[in-house]
């Protein structure tokens, strides 16, 4: 049994063992090494492209990662509430937009979006006074936000509500009882019990946001996302700089993790 | 950096030789800045204009620090890239494509954010129609010269009168063998399609892009490459679909797999049959006898271009006949531009690959506009994928 | 809880607007312009133009095979992702010390955040001419080709979504007691007798929702293929992605995403209703 684990995690590790040897590749081509170099990583650090890309893939992220865990808690609190048809109409919602397909609400969005602004800029434009330009809607960061927004939502939904399902409900009621306000009771009484599901929620999204490529390949127009980029650059022929960037983001997220782990650590241990 | 020919302290001839030199890495940067003046000529720009190094505001004007550029794979000398950036303080990023229909599908949902990008001669009609590019003002491109572009392959630039694009390179399609895999030494598309279902079973790569493919498998039975036709194109796609499991891969990029040796044919465009033969001299392009295209491609703006400035700098630079010719010594295709051409090496104009045969160049034809939006073709090439 | 009076409807009412919102303008409306679209015609220069016709459904069977490639490979590459995660996961949950177990798990996790594209690509290489067919050939195997295979595009996804599969199975074999397992096997049951008696039944929460997760984003799958199955192994995914991107064809790729949405609701609606039937908590299977 361990001889399997320590094989598949050579499976797992391999690949990435050979991302992050092909970073400090002296040569060109991402096919054969050439001696050690750290040259990909100051062209990728010292390229405008890829420092605008990762920080419009931070943006979305992070919106997204903010949007969905408010929004999701608020309507998971809600839900409960809800009975009959309005009850069975919002989890069909949460349901289906799980379920569908990144590449479907990519499409559709591209598709409704690009009907409604063909609608939309030529009334903008003949309202407008003479003269001055008028604004053209076009796709964008809030187009990406919100399609990604629609599936990370929905996951927090799901996530709270499973842990609001298996809280003490006791002492919700304990707290009503002694004539606290709703919303002290929120605050002390429920927050505390499903804010580990909301930090897991936000963590997913923005994890989900930051990796998508299909959804924002549709909608995010003229933004370049850190995978859009890294599709492009692997189309036009890969340079150790995409493996250079993909090291780099490796190398973030374990810091982050420890970091974080360490945090909490310190903050359990007091 | 408007070179003429004057101010060279080295003919134009010598300095493309000593620039081959210097790409084939037989001499240093240094020697060849040396040699061609060039360090000298930077050194007293650098002390004339102090700014001119310094990336923002310069001789150039202000040209903001970003460009966005979509072209076709191995099509450019990362040298001229790179120097554009350092003189005008402005980074390019490349955008490969492998089709003009992807091209046109990108610039059809808006928001591309493109400034330049490069189309083949039968789309321009097009994008102009569907007003997707801009007309160009020529005073902003001054090393443009009309009269010196061969108007065979200038000519599809102006539309209604009105000059959209610049000329890049011209060239042919055809295909590339590798003979060491693949003994036969095939002449036509009806040999490729034969050799493909039998001896290269398994490592012939057609490339994503209707034209050239569904064109290779019109000549192979005997029709026009541009053929529109509903019947002649059902039975193009039954040779399509019958290949396919023969096939390594269905893709535009076709080097990667040709130097691992995966695959042993591929549709190819001349100038990439160059850059393989001169790293593998087993590989062999062939212009078919069946037919193919001749083709020019162009520098166009989109309409919506977010950085215009950097987009007129950047075409007008990379019409400079040295540029041009450096840009050549690279990816192999033709300038069509006549300065650019007096600059490259004699040996080209023997070079087989650059100049065939005029048998074989009578057989081939310029891709043809309707082809772009035939709806036959489109959901041919759609349905050989995914058969 | 005192849900009715006439505050709280108001409360609720404002807590569910904005999600509301969200599912009317980003998942009901394109929904419907979709919809719409599929009955229409392709534009003379592509794109979308309007009309009835059922045209773009009856075109459906020229895409059958990239239905089949999803619906076959989706399918197989759930089943070997799980194949594959429920011993690691076991491993870890059950049989590792508490001191690794937490590092172990990370690690599982680690790959996930390097960009899916980036580690695809590893394997572009790894599976191409000058990767593993090269180490075979010097143990005199000749003649291998894996790239651009459809067991290229497994290895790929099994890769790619492995670790969405070991962290639920992990989850619900910790929360198993080993208490049961000790009694089992007190009582003398032999350890295949306990696995499938006690531990399968009660990870099969875990196991419905690592399946359901890897299986949503298989069919929509469209970078693996693209990678590593250059142009012969395609899926839905690829050829939605051409339809828009390629042959500009709004209408058709309308009546494909209809058609996609239409399969998964169907299957994921039978696969839960198995799931459910076989005694496993809603809400935990759904997550």
């Amino acid at each position: 049994m361990r001889i399997y684990a320590i094989a598949v995690f050579l499976f797992l590790y391999v690949p990435i063992g050979i991302i992050v040897l092909f970073s400090f590749n002296a040569g060109r081509h991402a096919s054969e090494l050439k001696g050690f170099s750290i040259q990909w990583y100051d062209k990728a650090l010292s390229n405008p492209f890829v420092g605008d890309a990762f920080v419009t893939s931070l943006i979305v992220a992070f919106s997204v990662a903010i949007l969905s865990s408010l929004m999701g808690t608020a309507a998971a609190l809600a839900l409960q509430r809800l009975k009959g048809t309005p009850k069975m109409l919002f989890d069909g919602l949460i349901y289906v937009s799980v379920m569908i397909p990144g590449i479907v609400i990519g499409i559709a969005t591209l598709v409704a979006l690009v009907t409604v602004f063909d609608f939309l800029n030529p009334l903008l434009a003949s309202a407008w006074p003479e003269g001055s330009k008028p604004p053209k809607l076009h796709m964008g960061y809030a187009s990406v936000i919100a399609a990604h927004t629609l599936f990370t939502m929905s996951l927090v939904i799901i996530l709270v509500r499973a842990r609001i399902a298996g809280m003490d409900r006791a002492l919700i009621e304990a707290s009503m009882d002694l004539y606290a306000t709703p919303w002290r009771t929120f605050y002390q009484v429920t927050l505390p019990q499903i804010y580990p599901a909301i930090l897991a929620g936000f963590l997913l999204s923005f994890t989900f946001s930051f990796d998508d490529f299909i959804i924002s390949f549709f909608v995010a127009g003229a933004n370049t996302t850190l995978p859009i980029y890294i599709f492009a650059s692997i189309r036009r022929g890969i340079t150790p700089e995409v493996n250079a960037i993909g090291t780099m983001v490796l190398v973030a997220s374990l810091v982050l993790l420890l970091t974080a782990q360490f945090l909490l650590r310190k903050r359990t241990q007091r | 950096m408007s070179k003429s020919n004057d101010d060279k302290p080295i003919t134009a001839k010598k300095f493309m030789k000593e620039f081959h030199r210097y790409q084939n890495g037989s001499i240093t940067r240094r020697h060849f800045l040396g040699v061609t003046g060039l360090g000298a000529a930077m050194a007293v720009m650098g002390t004339a204009v102090p700014s001119l190094w310094s990336g923002k505001a310069n001789a150039f004007g202000d040209l903001g620090d970003r460009l966005v550029f979509s072209t076709w794979p191995n099509y450019q000398n990362q040298v001229n890239l790179d120097e554009f950036s350092e003189m005008t303080g402005v980074n390019i990023q490349l955008n490969a494509f492998g089709s003009n229909e992807e091209m046109l599908a990108k610039l059809q949902a808006g928001g591309t954010g493109w400034d330049v990008f490069v189309p083949t001669n039968y789309t321009i009609s097009n994008y102009v129609e569907l007003d997707l590019i801009q007309e160009l003002d020529l005073s902003r491109i001054p090393n443009y010269d009309a009269a010196a572009n061969n108007p065979k392959f200038a000519d599809p630039a102006t539309v209604n009168g009105k000059v959209y694009c610049v000329p890049k390179n011209w060239g042919t399609t055809g295909f590339i063998v590798n003979s060491k895999k693949i003994k036969s030494s095939p002449k036509s598309w009806k040999d490729f399609f034969d050799v493909t279902m039998a001896a290269g079973s398994g490592h012939t790569i057609l490339h994503d892009y209707q034209l050239t493919t569904i064109g290779g498998a019109l000549c192979a039975l005997g029709y026009s490459f541009n053929s529109i036709d509903a019947k002649e194109l059902a039975e193009a796609e039954a040779l399509l679909i019958k290949s396919k499991p023969h096939l390594f891969a269905i893709t535009s990029d076709y080097q990667p797999g040709m130097r691992s040796t995966d695959a042993w044919m591929s549709i190819c465009w001349n100038g990439d049959g160059t850059q393989l033969k001169n790293d593998m001299p087993e590989m062999e392009y062939v212009i078919a006898t069946d037919g193919g295209e001749i083709w020019s491609d162009f520098y166009a703006i989109p309409k919506d271009a977010p950085h215009l400035e950097a987009a007129y700098a950047f075409i007008n630079f990379m019409q400079d006949p040295y540029v041009q010719a450096r840009d050549a010594a690279v990816h192999g295709y033709a300038p069509t531009d006549a300065r650019a051409i007096a600059l490259q090496p004699d040996s080209l104009g023997s070079d087989p690959i650059l100049h065939p045969a005029a048998e074989l160049m009578n057989g081939l034809e310029f891709g043809a506009a309707q082809t772009l939006t035939d709806p036959i073709r489109a959901e041919v090439m759609a349905r050989f994928k995914s058969a | 809880m005192r849900a009715d009076s006439k505050p709280n409807r108001w409360l609720t009412a404002a807590l569910l607007a904005p999600t509301s919102l969200w599912f009317l303008f980003m998942l009901i409306f394109p929904l419907i312009v979709i919809l719409i679209f599929s009955f229409g015609e392709r534009a003379a220069v592509g794109g979308y133009a309007g009309g009835f016709t059922l045209e773009q459904y009856a075109n459906l069977p020229s895409r059958l095979k990239a239905f089949q490639n999803t619906m076959i490979i989706a399918p197989a590459g759930t089943l070997i992702s799980l194949l594959v995660a429920y011993p690691l996961a076991y491993y870890l949950a059950l049989r590792v010390d508490r001191r690794y177990k937490l590092l172990l798990l990370v690690l599982v996790i680690v790959p996930f955040w390097t960009s899916l594209l980036v580690r695809t690509y590893a394997w572009i290489f790894i599976l191409g001419g000058r990767g593993i067919p090269t180490l075979l050939e010097l143990i005199g195997i000749e003649g291998v080709r894996l790239i651009n295979t459809p067991g290229a595009v497994l290895i790929g996804i099994v890769y790619g979504y492995l670790p969405l599969m070991v962290f639920p199975i992990f989850v619900s074999l910790e929360k198993l007691d080993k208490t049961l397992l000790e009694a089992s096997s007190d009582l003398g049951g032999s350890p295949f007798k306990t696995f499938r008696q006690i531990t399968l039944p009660l990870s099969m929460p875990g196991i419905a929702t690592g399946c359901m997760l890897v299986f949503i984003l298989l069919m929509g799958e469209f970078l693996i293929p693209a990678f590593l199955g250059g142009g012969k192994v395609y899926f839905i995914g690829n050829a939605l992605v051409d339809l828009f991107l390629q042959s500009r064809n709004w209408p058709f790729g309308a009546a494909v995403s209809v058609t996609l949405v239409a399969i998964m609701l169907i299957t994921v609606s039978l696969y839960m209703r198995m799931t459910m039937r076989s005694k496993t908590g809603r809400d935990e299977s759904l997550m």
